[in-house]
């Protein structure tokens, strides 16, 4: 009797596992990830190869959903420095400059204050879902955890990673892994999650190392102090508080 | 600018502050070559920068960017009037509240969108190759009412100004300042992905005016574009003109183009004398740019830049690296050589045939 117990519970657990097929998964990461303000301090560690140091970049940081965010730089040397993102657009405000100037075209893809996150990696607001075609293509372990590897495929032309493999974590549907490949099929980028925390249920990435495997670089970024979802000013992702 | 000056040492005392410091070293290297001499003249200068910023409470802030300069030698490239000196590049007051901002003092208004030839530029005419990093403000009054996240309108009024810059005066050297009081506006709005400002201004003292309109967007490169046009009465009017659109490969290669036309610009035979007017950032009418930058690991960043007079075919090329060799220590080198048959623009007997600037930034 203990016996068909045990195998019922496997395969409760089983039945759980894949009860969600792959637009499920997807969704609950895109869930995961969404919050409807956010506040931290946060820290970039950009380590380039044949560099004994990491170069360090401090700020603070304000978001609103996925369209609106703004930064301001607190670090020496680029203390003043202001970025907002309005929907699809980017600021910025140099330190040195009394007016924000628009970041147009091309020079959207360049690295965001030398880090390995380009300003269209900082943009990216839509859901994965609306993006990509997701498709299970087994499980892994990363960083001690079961992970369902979810393998997505662009629905539309012009997109940053035409393909992207996600870890997605079977706990708490936070993706702890994720590579960025190019429409060649060469892997741009990897994204590890070294820390989660939870906040009253919302599970969220406060460690990222992103690698880039074309420049054998890469960027630590952590998040402190984060406050979750409280009230912020409009005010604050504005022209003028980017350059008052 | 006393009262000023005074007023933020005060405010310093009882208020929350920050402070930045910038050192930089230019160093200039002339090669000229007649016959078969030749010779080498060295410029350098030295910038102690410092920027304060008080915040005397969450609407009332008293910022400054004040700069100790010294110059080592200027045989070659560089001139200024005094070997050393202090600067004080801006110094003003700003009090702002929910939808406006209200600044006093010297400021540094940046009207321009172009890249590289900025005729709407006019409060801050830069220099358009070299790396020079500080700029003098205006002393005027702004105000500046934002009516939605992205649109605004400023109205700003200058009582001694220099129209040099916009005098509607076809071929002519203005040697000696020109002190007008200027009003002008600037109402900066969106529309789809691109960002657009009307701009005119009123020179009071005389009947200059100047009516602007520039764009930066994008469309499947990125895009954007100055249009001034400046006129005193029927007869006397200039149009100027710069564009220009930039695109990238793999996030590494960068193609960069601008056009510019200046219908005040001179032929050959008037350039001697338009260079008498040292705020003149070119002589001629039509010119294009090409720039090709490359972004190496290790934030290397180097790239070569041409640019042509394109009437009278002579032409600068540079190619230069820069590279933040570790944090907040910023090492530059440019190699320009000018080109040009005879006596043109870029092949001018005081340029020599190259020029090397090597340039080092340390921020602190």
């Amino acid at each position: 009797m203990k016996i068909y117990i045990k195998i019922f519970i496997l395969l409760l657990l089983f039945e759980n596992l894949y009860s969600y097929d792959a637009d499920e998964i997807l969704k609950k990461v895109d869930e995961n990830l969404f919050f409807e303000t956010i506040k931290y301090d946060g820290a970039m560690k950009i380590k380039k190869p044949n560099r004994p140091n990491e170069i360090i970049k401090t700020f603070k940081a304000f978001a609103k959903g996925k369209n609106k965010f703004f930064i301001e730089f607190t670090n020496p040397g680029d203390r003043g420095t202001r970025y907002l993102k309005l929907k699809n657009e980017l600021w910025v405000k140099g330190a040195y400059a009394e007016r924000a100037d628009k970041i147009s075209g091309h020079l959207l893809r360049e690295p965001m204050m030398g880090s390995d996150f380009s300003y269209e990696d900082a943009m990216e607001n839509e859901k994965l879902i609306e993006k990509y075609l997701p498709k299970i293509v087994g499980t892994e372990i990363v960083n001690n955890q079961e992970c369902i590897k979810l393998e997505l495929t662009a629905k539309l032309k012009e997109i940053n990673y035409p393909k992207r493999i996600l870890w997605v974590s079977e706990k708490n549907f936070v993706p702890l892994k994720i590579q960025y490949f190019a429409l060649s099929g060469i892997l741009l980028k990897e994204m590890e999650v070294l820390e989660i925390r939870n906040f009253d249920g919302k599970y969220l990435p406060t460690k990222i190392k992103m690698i880039n495997k074309q420049r054998d670089s890469y960027t630590l970024f952590e998040m402190e102090n984060v406050i979750l979802n409280k009230p912020l000013s409009d005010n604050i992702f504005s022209k003028q508080k980017l350059e008052e | 600018m006393i009262i000023f000056l005074i007023f933020f040492i005060t405010t310093n005392l009882f208020s929350e502050w920050n402070w930045d410091g910038r050192y930089y070293h230019q160093s200039f290297l002339n090669f000229f070559q007649n016959n078969k001499e030749f010779e080498v003249k060295y410029s350098g200068l030295n910038v102690f920068d410092l920027k304060i910023d008080n915040r005397v409470n969450d609407n009332l802030r008293v910022k400054s960017e004040i700069e100790y300069y010294i110059i080592n030698s200027q045989k070659g490239f560089l001139f200024l009037d005094k070997p050393e000196g202090i600067n004080i590049n801006t110094l003003n007051i700003a009090f702002s509240q929910e939808k406006f901002k209200i600044t006093i003092g010297r400021f540094l208004p940046n009207w321009s969108k172009s890249k590289f030839f900025k005729p709407l530029d006019i409060f801050i005419p830069q220099t358009y190759f070299l790396n020079l990093l500080s700029f003098k403000g205006i002393d005027g009054f702004s105000f500046k009412y934002y009516f939605s996240a992205l649109s605004s309108i400023e109205v700003l009024t200058v009582p001694f100004f220099d129209v040099r810059n916009i005098v509607p005066v076809k071929n002519i050297s203005l040697t000696n300042e020109i002190q007008h009081t200027v009003s002008a506006f600037n109402l900066e709005f969106n529309f789809s992905s691109f960002e657009n400002n009307l701009v005119f201004l009123k020179d009071i003292s005389s009947d200059n005016n100047l009516i602007g309109f520039e764009f930066k967007g994008d469309l499947i490169l990125g895009v954007w574009s100055e249009l001034f046009y400046s006129f005193n009465g029927k007869k006397n009017k200039i149009f100027k003109t710069s564009f220009g659109s930039d695109y990238s490969i793999k996030q590494k290669y960068f193609f960069m183009t601008e056009f510019f036309y200046d219908e005040s610009g001179g032929e050959k035979e008037d350039y001697e004398f338009l260079r008498l007017n040292l705020k003149r950032m070119t002589l001629g009418k039509y010119y294009a740019m090409v720039n090709f930058n490359i972004l190496s690991e290790n934030d290397l960043n180097y790239g070569i830049t041409y640019l042509e007079n394109l009437k009278d075919r002579s032409f600068i090329i540079f190619p230069y690296l820069r590279s933040e060799v570790i944090q907040n220590f910023i090492l530059g080198l440019s190699l320009y050589y000018f080109g040009g048959l005879g006596e043109t623009e870029f092949s001018y007997k005081n340029f020599g045939k190259f020029l090397l600037n090597c340039y080092l930034t340390i921020l602190f």
